[in-house]
């Protein structure tokens, strides 16, 4: 009994044995001596999802010694909390996607980003991109702060081609025609534009753009750094070009409660007829919107001191963490997503890369080449106010825009963001 | 009996003390030292005194996330607390089988917050939502909201969720505190001719009345710890309408990246939860906090 007792002991003992021995052996990510790079990011689709597991392979392939974890958090969340929270942790990110400007230079400020000059200049980048990708990724002459990776029109007018032909509508050149293009959008009995501002960007953005156009280019950037206010006649007379698209009813009802992505999906179902979203969609739309006959045109033109022309757009690239004991490794990496094969990839997952002759042997979508052409050949490209400028002017603006086109007061909006600007000060 | 050791109740005492020293205690001095910084999160700290301070009562966005979070507490109170302590009374009525209802009341105080807040999202959908659905499908179109996105509407239809789901846990205390009371008080009730209605609100709630004000008092700090359902329904929208203090907390500190700002708002929340709790605890004693023992 006692010896049956002794057995039936060992033979468990050995069971739990070999059960954490394969348990940990299964568990392990990589071996002691092998180096493990992070690479941190929003999610920009399935397919581009899909291709940084493919690169994360051939790095893999390549270096056997070393392995690659990619990081994707909801887009949202990487930008507020997520990326902060990273950066902080103790296994913080070797690399991380982060948009050109003050965000970037802000990284730099806190001893988050490597300068990346050297190894740009190295045999790995050579002739990979053009100097023009570099602006707004460098602090003051300083260095180069990020690998550049692809150039994001913020915002476009994304239209169902399939609506507006079955109404006998055009592509609008001037805001005048546009507003008459919705009215029979609207007379048709489906919604002109359908937008997701429950985190306010979208259409901040398109506000943004619209001001740029109206106030001009360097009064818009005054305004959004808090040097001149954002309560001035002409702001007035921006803000209200939005007014009357809220007025008229030309905007789902829901426009502040329904999140971007969801917008995205009635607009993919064919439940209106313009969505104004970046350059981003068409990642969306690789995988969700087959069979959907759209096209895109610029925000037309208004009147106003601007260029109407002009482009709202902001580069993105991945910025490598100062602190990382494996900086050259990154670059490694980073080497990959900007050679020829990748960016192959990112122009066939619908986005536009930034390095030379991006669309070269590559079956890319038109809107896609389209696109980025509209971005390298725009007069003037304008960065968003959350993207480019005072963060917190940007949000006290973006209260406003929300307030406007949920039918609000366009003076009494503006004041209240003036009035909030002044307490930042 | 006196101890031998004059330091034997503070050694006694100390691992409790040590652990609330550092859980609690640590955290909040560290926290009242950095609302008095200028810090990024890793720049270089700057002493800026009370400044934060002075900002955070001119802070408009901040003083109406105190009006929004009072309001929710109001709300709270009759959806998750008066409401619960009903559906208490309803599963204890004699006579009745109430084990399905009694469970079904509980599952949502189950179910992961952001999954409620999801969910509950698309029955407040504009187009495809139940409520408005339902609403039209009976000729009520002009009834039809969107109701996270009017500021009139956006803060009732979250309180609604959060009765939702916590009415259930309420009324799992106060059932418990309603099988405590001796059924002979019940039964000198009924013998009289009470109505189960009567015996209700003129028996059993005034025996369970220390139980209903640990639910008060719970409701109310909860009110103050709430972000989840918020941040993942309205995110604090539209134009503030939902914005509570965690929330804008949030956006202070993760998105403007100023701690020592957030610092400061979190700072004079701990001070309000505190007094609010010590404004509980007074009237509770002046109006005769003696608990009724059975």
């Amino acid at each position: 009994m006692a010896i049956r007792n002794i057995r039936k002991m060992a033979v468990a003992a050995a069971a739990i044995g070999v059960t954490v021995v394969l348990t940990v052996s299964g568990c392990a990510p990589a071996s002691n001596s092998d180096v493990v790079i992070r690479i941190a990011m929003g999610a920009s689709g399935d397919a581009v999802d899909s291709n940084f597991d493919t690169l994360k392979d051939q790095y893999e392939t390549l270096y056997p010694d070393r392995k690659v974890e990619i990081i994707v958090q909801e887009d949202d969340v990487y930008q507020t909390t997520g990326l902060s929270t990273l950066l902080s942790s103790r296994e913080a990110p070797d690399a991380y996607f982060e948009w050109s400007g003050p965000r970037m230079r802000n990284h730099v400020a806190d001893g988050d980003g490597a300068d990346l000059s050297e190894y740009l200049a190295g045999d790995a980048f050579a002739g990979r991109f053009d100097e023009g990708a570099f602006t707004g990724m460098d602090v003051d002459g300083s260095g180069i702060y990020m690998v550049p990776w692809t150039g994001d029109v913020t915002d476009v007018i994304w239209y169902n081609k399939t609506i507006f032909k079955d109404l006998g509508l055009e592509v609008p050149q001037t805001w005048d025609e546009f507003m008459a293009v919705c009215a029979a959008i609207k007379k048709s009995g489906v919604t002109p534009i359908v937008e997701g501002n429950k985190d306010q960007w979208t259409v901040g953005n398109w506000a943004s753009h619209i001001s740029s156009r109206v106030i001009g280019e360097d009064v818009y950037a005054d305004t959004m750094n808090g040097d001149a206010p954002m309560n001035s006649p002409a702001m007035v007379e921006a803000m209200t070009y939005l007014a009357d698209i809220a007025s008229n009813g030309y905007i789902n009802d829901s426009v502040n409660a329904l999140p971007d992505d969801e917008a995205n999906t009635q607009f993919f179902l064919g439940r209106a007829a313009m969505i104004v979203i970046g350059s981003w969609l068409m990642a969306d739309a690789v995988t969700d919107a087959e069979g959907l006959d759209f096209g895109y045109f610029n925000t037309p033109a208004l009147d106003g001191a601007g260029d109407q022309a002009s482009v709202l757009g902001i580069s993105t690239g991945f910025m490598v963490n100062a602190k990382s004991s494996h900086i050259a490794e990154t670059m490694d990496f980073l080497a990959l997503v900007a050679s020829a094969d990748g960016t192959k990839l990112w122009a066939q997952a619908g986005l536009a890369p930034m390095t030379v002759n991006p669309f070269d042997g590559v079956d890319a979508d038109e809107r896609t080449v389209s696109l980025a052409t509209l971005m390298s050949t725009a007069p003037t490209v304008v960065a968003p106010s959350d993207s480019g400028y005072n963060i917190e002017v940007a949000a006290a603006f973006y209260d406003a825009v929300a307030n406007i086109i949920g039918g609000g007061n366009v003076q009494d909006a503006l004041d209240t963001a003036q009035k909030r600007i002044e307490e930042i000060k | 009996m006196k101890p031998d050791r004059v330091w034997t109740p503070y050694l006694l005492v100390a691992p409790a003390f040590l652990v609330f020293a550092f859980v609690v205690l640590l955290p909040a001095l560290l926290n009242t030292g950095l609302s008095l910084v200028d810090w990024s999160g890793t720049n270089q700290m700057v002493f800026v005194g009370i400044d934060n301070f002075t900002r955070a009562f001119r802070d408009d966005i901040y003083l109406t996330a105190y009006r929004n979070t009072f309001g929710y507490i109001g709300l709270t109170l009759i959806l998750e607390v008066a409401v619960g302590l009903i559906m208490a009374g309803v599963v204890t009525m004699p006579g009745r089988k109430t084990a399905f209802y009694r469970v079904a009341f509980f599952v949502p105080v189950m179910l992961p917050m952001v999954v409620i807040a999801v969910l509950w999202s698309f029955v407040y959908s504009d187009d495809i939502g139940l409520i408005n659905t339902g609403l039209r499908g009976a000729g009520l179109d002009g009834l039809a909201q969107v109701w996270l996105g009017n500021p009139a509407t956006a803060l009732i239809a979250v309180s609604v969720v959060s009765g939702w789901i916590y009415a259930g846990f309420y009324m799992a205390i106060f059932y418990a505190a309603l099988q405590r009371i001796p059924t002979n008080v019940l039964e000198a009730a009924m013998l009289d001719g009470a109505s189960p209605w009567r015996i209700f609100f003129s028996v059993k709630v005034p025996m369970i009345r220390p139980m209903i004000e640990i639910a008060v008092l719970l409701c109310v700090t909860g009110a103050f710890q709430s972000f989840d359902l918020f941040y993942v329904m309205t995110n604090g929208g539209p134009d503030h309408a939902t914005e509570i203090v965690t929330t804008y907390l949030v956006e202070v500190v993760f998105r403007f990246n100023n701690l020592g700002y957030g610092a400061a708002l979190a700072t004079i929340m701990t001070v309000v939860v505190l007094v609010l709790g010590l404004i509980f605890s007074r009237i509770r004693s002046k109006v005769g906090g003696v608990d009724v023992e059975y």
